[in-house]
């Protein structure tokens, strides 16, 4: 038998040694310990004076519309919620079925919905905001607990998968169709969402097309392909948007009344156009890493050049680039500010016209502020997504 | 299968009458370097032939050649009948009868053990899922390894992962097996079980060429033995023949290196 010691100490001596080996090994890391610590304290302090007890919030609760609608028509703006109660349906229902909330996420939630609540719910909204709570707090229940047996499980991520790709196109149709509002109204964060995820949507493929045509052996289909990359990467997005509004009506054909499509359908097809060159580039990095043996052995077992593109190397290609794709996709979503200079008002354009009104001149930091807690939720959600999505895909890593 | 060895200098050897491969005066080049110069050779159906040669001798290039991984420059190439050129067509028959396996395995790392066998049945043969998924545990059964069928090749062990790759290659019914040093890159104890599923693929029939160094299996297996050097095809004959007397210098050189 072997007998073993155990040393019971307590918290408080565990943390003290922790902290001694850590924090203070020698003079100059305690320097620099605190250092930090006075510089985090201040920061902190000065962080939580502001937000609970300088800032005045009425700011963004009164112009909440105005921050994440723009100029959307008020009596269309029942419109909005359909599809944001099915953002929360397949939220939480996709949190359920690919992963698990520990104590800190549970408690990072409860803190964004009271704050949400606080800043936003106002009258009816409050209830509509809760119909979204309960949907999201109730797909999660059902597809943690809720679901029996491995079928089950895969039926629900199938239905799941389906959803998220028809989210898009249902926002779309629930905001502009059947006597909606016209496109050239949307606006506020609503037109930064809807701008980036179509965007995303047309990048990725037109990305991974392009990327495919520069490595083509076809001489015409890779200098098409290159002399497109290099042009749009040439020149800022701004000087595209530009092109997109003086430009854009002399060049499109007549027909479907193209040539008149309004602001917003042009940023989008620039943002498009404009981030796939990018992405192109990433992925065609990912190609050259795909080992030549994949394709030897695709062609060894018959595959066709079709199969060997779309199964092997693509899928692989992907999963390689995923960190420098998401990047690109976060500065994508930022990047969708810029078209306030085509005169439409954006999130933070809506944000900025809140303060330009008498009663909330000098507000500009409140309203700042929670402009860069949104786009900071939504990028920092993009790359808690990309790595669930890296640990998921390197199963198989070699 | 019972065919004897007669003679020792390849005229009459093991297997059917019938000539799977035809190779004559192949060439191949790679820029100013010629990797093969003017191969001849035929391998009968069900033979089993070791391919044998230095590093750069060009033995790994010409068992490419035979399912036009590369394509030669000059000569002629005729498997089962079918004649290797630029028709498309050609090429697909070809590849489906030709199985390959490789020193690194080439398992596809994002798929299971069980989807990179069904993919090219499924998708070149036309198979629906549970046949195609049948037929791939029935291989797994074979290389003894069912119970990884859901494991990714990053999960399995090399000689796992190279049954694997050689359960993939057979899924498409190949009349013939391509081996280009399949143990090679593999740990000493793992090279064993790699190749007793190669030995009960021998004695199942298929036509094999594999490029080893493994001179049990070489004397175990093969009907016949080719001595690469310098792209050139410098000798072959029956094990015996290569192991008691073999007529060039550098045969003898090279053996007596790796024995």
């Amino acid at each position: 038998m072997v007998t073993r010691v155990v040393v019971q100490r307590s918290p408080a001596l565990r943390a003290r040694r922790w902290a001694r080996s850590n924090l203070f090994s020698n003079a100059w890391n305690a320097l620099l310990t605190l250092v930090t610590l006075a510089l985090i304290g201040f920061v902190a302090f000065v962080l939580v004076r502001f937000i609970f007890i300088e800032a005045d919030w009425s700011v963004v609760r009164e112009n909440r519309r105005l921050i994440f609608l723009g100029r959307f028509p008020q009596e269309h703006e029942a419109r909005i919620w359909p599809p944001i109660w099915l953002f929360a349906l397949l939220a939480g229902g996709s949190m359920g079925l690919w992963g698990r909330v520990n104590a800190r996420g549970a408690a990072a939630i409860v803190v964004s919905v009271v704050l949400v609540f606080a800043l936003l719910a106002h009258g009816a909204n409050g209830a509509r905001l809760g119909v979204a709570v309960v949907l999201a707090g109730g797909a999660y229940l059902l597809a943690e607990r809720g679901l029996r047996g491995e079928a089950a499980q895969v039926r629900a991520r199938r239905a799941a998968i389906a959803g998220w790709a028809l989210l898009l196109p249902f926002a779309v149709v629930v905001l502009v169709a059947f006597g909606g509002a016209q496109t050239s109204r949307l606006g506020g964060f609503l037109l930064n969402i809807l701008l980036a995820t179509v965007a995303i949507e047309a990048a990725l493929p037109l990305g991974v097309l392009l990327a495919l045509g520069r490595a083509s052996s076809l001489p015409v289909v890779r200098v098409v392909t290159t002399a497109y990359i290099e042009t749009v990467r040439g020149a800022p997005l701004i000087a595209w948007l530009f092109v997109a509004w003086f430009v854009l009506p002399d060049v499109l054909p007549p027909v479907f009344n193209l040539d008149r499509i309004d602001l917003v359908l042009r940023a989008m097809v620039m943002l498009s156009l404009f981030t796939g060159a990018y992405i192109a580039e990433i992925v065609r990095g990912g190609l050259q890493s795909v080992a030549p043996g994949q394709v030897e052995a695709a062609k060894a077992v018959g595959l066709g050049g079709f199969d060997i593109t779309a199964r092997i190397v693509v899928p692989q290609a992907l999963r390689a680039v995923i960190p420098a794709l998401v990047s690109q996709l976060i500065s994508l979503w930022k990047d969708t500010t810029l078209v306030s200079i085509l005169g439409l008002t954006d999130g933070l354009g809506g944000s900025e016209a809140a303060v330009s009104q008498r009663e909330f001149f000098g507000r500009q930091r409140e309203v700042l502020l929670f402009a860069a807690g949104v786009f900071w939720v939504v990028a920092y959600a993009m790359s808690r997504l990309s790595l669930r999505l890296e640990r998921s895909l390197g199963v198989g890593e070699r | 299968m019972a065919t004897e060895s007669r003679t020792t200098d390849g005229a009459e050897l093991a297997g059917s009458q019938r000539d799977i491969i035809i190779c004559e005066g192949v060439e191949k080049w790679f820029g100013d370097f010629q990797a093969l110069r003017g191969i001849t050779t035929r391998i009968r159906e069900g033979e089993k032939v070791v391919v044998l040669g230095p590093s750069g001798s060009g033995k790994s290039t010409f068992i490419r050649t035979l399912n036009r991984l590369e394509e030669h420059d000059a000569g002629r190439i005729v498997i089962d009948g079918i004649e290797l050129n630029d028709d498309m067509r050609n090429l697909e028959r070809i590849r489906s009868e030709v199985g390959m396996v490789f020193q690194q395995f080439n398992l596809f790392p994002h798929l299971t053990a069980l989807r990179n066998i069904t993919l090219a049945p499924q998708k070149v043969r036309r198979l629906p899922r549970r046949e195609a998924e049948a037929l791939a545990m029935e291989l797994l059964e074979r290389v003894g390894i069912p119970e990884q069928a859901d494991k990714f090749p990053g999960q399995l062990s090399g000689g796992q992962q190279q049954r694997v790759a050689i359960a993939r290659a057979l899924a498409m019914r190949p009349k013939i097996m391509l081996f280009d040093e399949p143990t090679s890159a593999l740990d000493p104890e793992m090279i064993k079980e790699v190749l007793d599923v190669m030995r009960e693929l021998a004695r199942s029939g298929m036509t094999m060429i594999v490029v080893t160094h493994e001179m049990g299996f070489a004397r175990e297996v093969a009907d016949r033995l080719l001595f690469f050097d310098e792209g050139l095809l410098i000798e072959e004959g029956t094990v015996e023949h290569f192991f008691t007397n073999p007529r060039e210098e550098r045969t003898r050189l090279f053996l007596s290196q790796i024995l």
